[in-house]
């Protein structure tokens, strides 16, 4: 496993996948700014694509050896998703299995669970969604009111309620779902999660069509949907602890997502710069070169924090803050580009970027999560007593 | 180069911190920045805190070099710590005995040359690291102080020598812009915890939380804009980081005036000593020409 992005071996490993993305991302993936792609094609090339990972021996590449993966660390992920950057190399469609999903089932399911689930989330073949937020809650996810419940004696749960905003819940085999198991029991002690099987006759995923055109996103509604014993993902009404992750997953859940989201500033920030050449929005775009850089950097850091067991969880916090606010921005000078070859581009970046304050956790959310568990700030209301600020301190 | 620094040297850094926080006990005021700090530089060099960063080599991780930068920008005292750190690493002989603060000049976008510190006393503007040249000390006229924690003052020559070691000072320059944000994010925190309004200490109100978390933000980044400047390919680029980090810091300190109210904006708090000090490090390398700079 590298320590460090800077030494010979990081430079042949990256050597290595450079060479493997310049013969391996698909033509019709690159050409599609000419030639179109349906959204069907788009899903086809992007399924296919989670196949070569896997096939290559890029699938999983921070994944224990044990489970299937390469057992690698981040810094080895992180040149991967660079190196993909760069390549133009297509998004698979398995991202939820893998950075939720699947380390979730690594570190509390059952054997049986490790045995069914893990190996086709890591070829690709059973793609995965993510059901936490409901009509009447997003943020306030503890509120759930999908209910799981099961009689005395009984086995399996039977699902009632509505999710909504699911992501690729009208392509998912699995949804991580997030139901309530107790009418009694308090919030946050009411909830259970089960690797929830999608592909069943009480399931209907209605595509909700969203700013963009596209219908990425669903809802799904639940009527006496079948859940089975072997489906409950750890204890019952456990589940508010496995909504975030803990442990080494959760680590590479944040380094992971960071480094997506580096490869999309770098797309969109590439595109600025070449639509804005020697008009006078270059030196915006020069600016946001910069700032791309100061991200590129700043999970540099961050992979080798988590690489050496640092103090990390900090300097994770605040990345997507940083992505999602600074790809708008671009996306905004984008617009006013008057680069007409681009217009349809930019209008589509526009609104797609509005998602990303909002999904996964809103950018009040996020800050509100910086304020009290990365600085420790009181909450309204709450007497306080004054924390001795360490000058250095930044973790958890 | 590793990216984060050695468990050891973070360990150092803690003894420093301690050392400087004996030698600047504050609060800061104008009197104690025109003060001789010959008894802070003598401590400097007897703990062995000038040659960290390695007499005549460069085996000392930059990385390293960057965090005790950042510790010293945490403490506001007027003397040349970063630019010597540099410069002893950078040159030529490895028995430098002296050690007088030395600082560097930079040619600007005039025509002139410009050095921080060169108008103190006993200040050597050192001109050419692999001569070991220096001008004479102290002979820098007009100084800008703007920032009394880093005067800037104009001189008759630029330095010269290797780019890489203008690279290596904007990198701790930058570090230092990081450290005195560090410590105006470390108060505004402190304070939010103190300060009450409407019955409840300000630090529990969701606009400071959100100001709070873009303090944060903005301190984590410009730390790794630092980290960017020490690794640069050339001075363009180190230029760029380091404008980078130092933009970043001086928004961690505008925000914490705010957080601070009325207290903030006045010439008593001393919160305004670290947000000079990043603008006086911003517009320092707001100066260094780089045209003139290819030309020597
Ligand atoms: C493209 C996209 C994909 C998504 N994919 C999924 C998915 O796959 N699975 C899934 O479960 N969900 C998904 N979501 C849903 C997303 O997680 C929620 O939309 C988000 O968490 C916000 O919840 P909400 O929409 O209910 O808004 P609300 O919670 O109703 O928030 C409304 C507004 O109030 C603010 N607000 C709420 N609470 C607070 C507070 N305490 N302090 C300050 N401000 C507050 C919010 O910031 C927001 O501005 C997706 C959303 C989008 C846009």
């Amino acid at each position: 496993m590298l320590l460090t992005l800077n030494s010979p071996e990081a430079e042949s490993y990256r050597r290595q996948i450079r060479d493997w993305l310049n013969k391996s991302v698909p033509e019709p993936w690159l050409n599609r700014s000419q030639e179109m792609l349906s959204s069907d094609e788009e899903l086809d090339l992007k399924r296919n694509w989670g196949y070569s990972l896997y096939e290559a021996g890029y699938a999983g590449l921070t994944w224990p050896t044990v489970f299937g993966g390469q057992g690698l660390g981040p810094i080895e992920e992180f040149i991967f998703y660079e190196e993909s950057a760069k390549a133009g190399a297509p998004e698979s469609l398995d991202t939820l299995g893998k950075y939720l999903a699947g380390p979730a089932i690594m570190q509390y399911g059952t054997d049986g669970q490790k045995v069914r689930f893990l190996p086709p989330i890591l070829a690709g073949r059973e793609i995965w969604c993510e059901g936490y937020s409901e009509p009447d809650g997003g943020s306030d996810l503890a509120s759930a009111s999908t209910t799981a419940l099961r009689g005395r004696d009984e086995d399996d749960y039977l699902v009632n309620g509505r999710k909504i905003w699911t992501s690729w819940g009208h392509i998912a085999d699995r949804c991580y779902l997030l139901a309530k198991t107790s009418r009694e029991l308090p919030h946050h002690h009411n909830l259970s999660v089960f690797l929830f099987n999608m592909r069943q006759p009480n399931v209907e995923v209605r595509r909700i069509r969203q700013i963009t055109g596209d219908a990425t996103f669903n809802e799904v509604t639940f009527e006496n949907a079948l859940a089975t014993r072997d489906e409950l993902l750890g204890v019952e009404n456990g589940g508010w602890s496995l909504v975030g992750l803990t442990g080494p997953y959760r680590r590479i859940r944040f380094a992971l997502n960071g480094l997506r989201q580096y490869g999309q500033l770098y797309a969109l920030i590439e595109q600025l710069s070449n639509c804005t050449r020697e008009s006078h929005l270059e030196s915006i775009a020069n600016s946001f070169q910069d700032r791309l850089e100061t991200f590129r950097w700043h999970l540099m850091r961050l992979v080798e924090l988590q690489a050496n067991d640092r103090e990390w969880y900090g300097p994770a916090a605040i990345l997507r803050l940083t992505f999602s606010e600074l790809a708008q921005e671009v996306t905004e000078v984008g617009l006013t580009a008057q680069c007409t070859e681009h217009d349809d581009y930019w209008r589509d970046r526009f609104l797609h970027c509005r998602s990303e304050t909002i999904a996964g956790g809103t950018s009040e959310i996020q800050r509100n999560v910086i304020a009290t568990s990365v600085l420790k700030m009181p909450r309204f209301g709450q007497v306080v007593r004054s924390p001795t600020l360490d000058s250095k301190s930044s973790g958890e | 180069m590793s990216l984060i620094p050695s468990i050891e040297f973070l360990d150092a850094t803690k003894e420093f911190n301690r050392l400087l926080e004996s030698l600047s006990p504050g609060p800061y005021s104008e009197e104690w920045f025109a003060q001789p700090q010959t008894e802070a530089w003598n401590a400097l060099r007897e703990g062995g805190w000038l040659l960290a960063g390695g007499a005549g080599s460069r085996d000392e991780e930059l990385t390293n070099l960057l965090e005790l930068a950042e510790v010293w920008g945490q403490h506001l005292i007027p003397l040349p710590f970063s630019a010597t750190l540099c410069l002893m690493r950078w040159a030529n002989s490895s028995d430098q005995p002296s050690v007088s603060p030395l600082t560097l000049a930079v040619p600007t976008a005039g025509g002139s040359a410009i050095a921080p510190f060169a108008n103190i006393r006993g200040v050597e503007v050192v001109c050419d690291v692999e001569l070991g040249l220096t001008l004479s000390a102290g002979k820098g006229t007009s100084p800008d102080i703007f920032a009394p924690s880093m005067p800037i003052a104009v001189v008759d020559r630029a330095s010269i020598g290797p780019q890489e070691w203008l690279c290596t000072s904007i990198a701790l320059f930058a570090a230092e812009a990081v450290g005195a944000a560090r410590q105006c994010h470390n108060r505004a925190l402190a304070y939010s915890f103190e300060r009450s309004a409407y019955q409840q200490v300000i630090g529990s109100f969701q606009a400071i939380h959100h100001m709070a978390a873009n303090m944060y933000r903005d301190l984590e980044l410009a730390k790794s804009a630092s980290l960017w400047a020490a690794n640069a390919g050339d001075l363009e680029e180190a230029l760029r980081a380091g404008t980078m980090a130092a933009e970043l810091a001086r928004s961690v300190a505008q925000k914490s005036i705010q957080v601070h109210g009325g207290i903030g904006f006045t010439w008593e708090l001393g919160l305004h000593w670290y947000l000079r000090h990043v603008m006086a490090v911003e517009s320092f390398f707001r100066h260094i020409s780089l045209e003139h700079m290819r030309e020597m």
